[in-house]
């Protein structure tokens, strides 16, 4: 993976955002959460976020994700341009092609572990695709077979967030966009999932991005960005210092 | 892989799949069900009155409802039914040989498509006039055949004898506007249907409105997983589906008793059963559908992320400009006086939606008394008379009193009946006659004698403008007692025994002025005309005329009455009254005098009641005589209206709608506490006590309260004015009123009672849908003292544990 050439200037990126600017209003203050993010990701690519709390990584990877609306800028995924799309071809776009863990998992709390995994399924039918065995192996790798039948208020905070990770995975997307998907996780847990998304991965030629606090998780990645109140900039070593000072 | 067969998704089908968000989230979805319920048992009972009522029409039409008697055919008596549908009042000897020639020169060439009968009757004016009137049966269409009759052979007459279209009179009988009336009732059915349809589309948009807080985080993850605006509207209305074939059971039963409550007996057929079944399943399924659009579409174009922090957003309470003296003096008050400030939105969104079924309630109650108001003017009554007969023996003469007498105790019977009344009058100038009267019965009115000298010579007054009749004494003193006319002196002298003392009885008023001043023992002369004619070209422009040339040109003799009462007549139009001895009624008549009895139906009596007594009171009727039992109530106000169904459907649809107004208030509050609870259990963590959490509900009880009491009696009486007003002008303009009767006037009363249970339902539905929250509260806090301590993310919590 290291060898990766992702230098490349002949292949056509899988996601390309220009100018991304997203600011939240509240009052008189104005809070730019992203500001001119452009960047590109391209097919296959294990990209990983990085950055101090309140710089911005969920609210670009919201943005990427289909999940939330620009001020401004484009982000363009597979060639399609998913900022001018109406929020119907946005909405199915997302269930045929994106799959997201939340950083705060978002399960429905009336529905079973099991009914929350089967969501994706059932608000957009690809009908090539067998579940059974899709759920089989997510069940028995992330470690829920005995617990899928209970409630999210009923599961520890990492079982909510293994839930959510079969979640984002049952529909086989082509890109996973995970917000912190280890951070309940106690070292070994991290371990296994990140492997899991890593397989999978590889397995369906997925494109992950994913925000992370663990700088152990960024070493194994192509590429690493880091947010910086609102800027993304490429990850040197070197930066180290300047992160994670402002970590909780 | 252990516990492998738990990973099936067999079992989570799509029953479940709708189902488990509605049993997990009952509470949010309880006032859909309550909705649904009251929406499909006002869509059925509406369904189920109108078949009844169409029943009850059709029943009435099939009866050859027009006329219906007992003759005496081959010596047997048999029921006859003459149908028919037209009259035509006021033809002259003339236009009457023409209407006969016209009609018969179509009838002999084939061309009776618009009619299959016709025959006439001769009509006495009250000037004396002989004239006739033509009853026509029409055939189907009876519309359409009425127009082209008029036009083919009435409105021709007007080209032969100028100036007869003004004169005729042309009416129709109920078994012709009943006719019409099913198509009105099945066009009223439509457009009940769509109002229904649009009121339960406004209620259920509400609601969901209301509660959209409570599905924009399971929507924003559909959405965030591939659901669009389609699949999302799928959802919404599937969820409602359900529910609404899970109430659907039970808004039958009680749409089948609401029915037997306006209709007061089981009538439906199982095909209209069914029908209205399907009806009310049709109006369901399209408000669900149509009330989702809206809501849906919103969330469908809103940025998934939005959606999911929706919940939590809403946490933030009170303005953090304002909440740091949250734990000063005027804590509650001042913090729960924020929230109102800073939740308006909901508050004026509950309180008008509440004060909306309000107002739907106090509409229908207005309505309901219009329509009460339209009924008591309709004039329902029965005619009694013999038909086509004359009695000219004192044998039948006896006989037919006796029927009489038993027609009269027909009111003992039939409890609808209020009073009968008895006319047999005939006018003077019609015989020929006149009467003389002393100089000095006459009052100060000049204009109705012309001076004459009495047979004993003495200077008298002769005067045409009476009438003729007869009664017996018993008939009389039931007229009395029933208050159709008041009578000073000894009317049983009137009786047979002291027929030879030539007694009678007057009345003095001439259209309501009283023209003479009799009493009792006066002496008055009826002339008989033995001889003579007037010229044909001799000049009678009035009565007063014709009494000239008949003293000028007539012979008479005179028979002496002594006045032995005076009477006055509640209805007193036209001519006075002399009620001679029949004897001497057949001498100047040349029969004996035969009445037309009116069965006058009590005011509010239920039709339907009346109607379907009419066939037991044909065979009521004595035998022996050709008897007519013709209803002469105006129909053309509508057969709901007459029938008298309309109030109570209005009154049990508008209760069915004030009862939505707690539905909305606890269905709001609920939800709008379930958003506080974090905020109401932090405050508790803070150390806030019991009793100011109490009050803290309690306040925004009071707030409520007080809201919904105003609002919902301003816009009541508002929306009160408002009908009434609306009504007046319509009527003004010529169109029919809101409750569709014609020429209605109304007497304006505020409904202080409807107003009163309005504002009380609204009240108290606003104070306990804000105390129910806080019954809630005590409840899990006893049993579960941590549960809803969540301030900040769940994540946290579970890391303590
Ligand atoms: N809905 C919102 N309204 C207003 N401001 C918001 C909203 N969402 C995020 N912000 C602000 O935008 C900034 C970026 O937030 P974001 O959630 O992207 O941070 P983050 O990098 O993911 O932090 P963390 O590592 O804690 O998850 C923050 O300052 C936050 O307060
Ligand atoms: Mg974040």
């Amino acid at each position: 993976m290291s060898n990766y050439d992702f230098n490349s200037i002949e292949q056509t990126p899988l996601l390309k955002a220009t100018d991304v600017i997203k600011q939240y209003r509240q009052y008189d203050d104005v809070v730019t959460a992203v500001n001119r993010a452009t960047f590109n990701i391209f097919d296959g690519e294990f990209v990983v976020i990085i950055g101090a709390s309140g710089s911005g990584k969920s609210t670009l990877l919201n943005l990427c994700a289909g999940l939330d609306r620009v001020n401004s800028g484009t982000i363009t995924i597979k060639g399609q341009e998913i900022t001018a799309m109406s929020a119907d071809q946005l909405g199915r776009f997302r269930g045929n092609f994106l799959g997201t863990v939340f950083q705060n998992h978002n399960l429905i709390p009336q529905f079973t572990a099991l009914e929350n995994i089967l969501v994706p399924t059932l608000m957009c039918n690809k009908p090539d695709v067998s579940y059974e065995e899709t759920i089989k192996k997510l069940v028995s790798v992330l470690d829920l077979g005995d617990r899928l039948h209970h409630l999210p208020s009923e599961l520890s905070g990492g079982q909510q967030q293994r839930v959510a990770i079969a979640r984002a995975l049952i529909n086989r997307p082509l890109v996973v966009f995970a917000d912190e998907p280890t951070g309940n996780l106690d070292k070994d847990n991290a371990e296994d999932v990140l492997e899991l998304l890593l397989e999978t991965k590889e397995v369906m030629n997925q494109t992950l991005i994913m925000v992370t606090h663990d700088l152990s998780i960024a070493e194994r990645a192509d590429r690493v960005f880091l947010m910086d109140d609102g800027y993304l900039k490429p990850w040197r070593h070197s930066d180290t210092l300047m992160y994670p000072a402002k970590k909780h | 892989m252990k516990n492998d067969r738990k990973t099936k998704t067999k079992g989570y089908n799509g029953f479940d799949r709708v189902l488990t968000p509605i049993k997990k989230n009952i509470k949010q979805y309880v006032c859909f069900f309550l909705a649904l319920l009251l929406v499909q048992t006002a869509v059925m009972s509406l369904q189920l009155t109108f078949f009844s009522v169409r029943s009850d029409v059709e029943a009435l039409i099939s009866d050859g409802y027009t006329v219906t008697a007992t003759a005496i055919i081959d010596g047997k008596e048999t029921n006859v039914t003459y149908t028919r549908h037209m009259r035509i009042d006021y033809l002259t000897d003339q236009t009457r040989t023409y209407l006969e020639n016209g009609v018969n020169s179509a009838v002999s060439i084939g061309q009776n498509n618009e009619f299959s009968f016709i025959d006439y009757e001769t009509v006495i004016d009250a000037v004396g006039r002989k004239t006739f009137s033509a009853y026509v049966s029409l055939k189907e269409p009876l519309k359409e055949n009425a127009a082209k009759f008029i036009e083919k052979y009435v409105d021709v007459l007007d080209v032969y004898v100028p100036g007869t279209k003004d004169n005729l009179a042309i009416s129709y009988t109920p078994a012709y506007t009943v006719d019409n009336e099913l198509a009105s009732i099945t066009a009223d059915n439509v457009k009940a249907m769509l109002l229904a349809t649009l009121l339960s589309v406004l209620a259920l948009t509400l609601l969901y409105t209301i509660n959209i807080n409570s599905f924009k985080h399971r929507y924003g993850v559909y959405m965030s997983f591939g659901a669009d605006f389609k699949k999302l509207l799928v959802i919404a209305s599937r969820e409602l589906a359900l529910i609404s074939a899970l109430i659907l059971p039970i808004s039958v039963i009680i749409s089948v008793l609401v029915n037997a409550l306006i209709i007061k007996a089981f009538t439906v057929t199982v095909t209209a059963f069914f029908i209205s079944l399907a009806v009310t399943v049709g109006v369901s399924m399209v408000s669900i559908t149509v009330a989702a659009i809206l809501p849906i579409k919103r969330i469908s174009v809103s940025a998934p992320v939005d959606l999911i922090v929706a919940k939590d957003n809403s946490d933030r309470v009170s303005s953090p400009r304002s909440s740091y003296r949250l734990f000063g003096a005027s804590f509650p008050f001042k913090y729960e006086w924020l929230t109102t400030v800073r939740f308006r939105k909901h508050y004026v969104q509950t309180i008008i939606s509440a004060a909306l079924f309000c107002i739907v309630f106090v509409s229908c109650m207005c309505l309901s008394d219009m329509s009460r108001q339209d009924a008591d003017t309709v004039n329902t009554a029965y005619e009694v008379a013999v038909y086509n007969q004359s009695i000219e023996d004192g044998d039948a003469y006896q006989k037919y009193l006796d029927g009489v007498e038993k027609i009269l105790k027909l009111e003992q019977k039939y409890n609808f009946i209020d009073h009968a009344s008895a006319d047999n009058s005939v006018a003077l100038p019609s015989l020929n006659s006149h009467v003389v009267l002393p100089m000095s019965s006459l009052a100060s009115s000049k204009s109705h004698y012309v001076s004459t000298n009495d047979p004993e010579g003495l200077k008298a007054a002769a005067a045409s403008e009476f009438n003729i009749a007869s009664y017996n004494a018993s008939t009389l003193k039931y007229l009395a007692e029933k208050g159709v006319i008041s009578i000073d002196g000894d009317y049983s002298l009137l009786d047979s025994t002291t027929l030879a003392h030539g007694y009678v009885v007057v009345s003095e008023y001439i259209n309501n002025e009283k023209a003479f001043d009799l009493s009792v023992g006066d002496k008055i002369y009826i002339a008989t005309h033995t001889g003579g004619e007037i010229p044909s070209d001799y000049p009678i422009y009035s009565t007063l005329d014709s009494l000239e040339a008949q003293l000028e040109y007539m012979s008479f003799t005179y028979k002496t009455y002594t006045v032995c009462a005076v009477m006055r007549e509640a209805d007193d139009v036209g001519n006075a009254t002399i009620i001679i001895p029949p004897d001497d009624y057949k001498n100047l008549c040349g029969s004996y005098p035969i009445a037309t009895l009116k069965l006058n139906v009590k005011n509010g009596s239920d039709l339907l009641e009346v109607y379907s007594a009419r066939t037991d009171m044909v065979r009521d009727l004595p035998a022996g005589f050709n008897w007519r039992l013709t209803d002469s109530t105006d129909y053309s106000g509508g057969v709901l209206l007459t029938s008298r169904r309309l109030p109570t459907l209005f009154t049990v649809f508008g209760i069915i709608m004030l009862l939505l107004s707690p539905l909305v208030w606890i269905c709001a509050q609920t939800v709008f506490y379930k958003k506080r609870e974090t905020e109401i259990n932090t405050l508790i963590a803070l150390g806030s006590p019991k009793s100011r959490i109490k009050r803290l509900y309690t306040f925004g009880a009071c707030i409520v309260t007080v809201c919904a009491l105003i609002l919902s009696f301003a816009f009541g009486t508002l929306a009160c004015l408002g009908l009434y007003a609306a009504s007046e002008a319509l009527s003004a303009y010529g169109f029919a009123s809101l409750t569709g009767a014609k020429n209605a006037s109304y007497d304006f009363a505020v409904p202080w009672l409807a107003l009163t249970v309005s504002a009380t339902v609204s009240a108290l539905g606003g104070f306990v849908a804000t105390v129910l929250p806080y019954a809630e509260l005590e409840y899990t806090r006893n049993k579960n003292q941590v549960k809803h301590m969540s301030p900040i993310p769940k994540k946290n919590e579970r890391e303590e544990k």
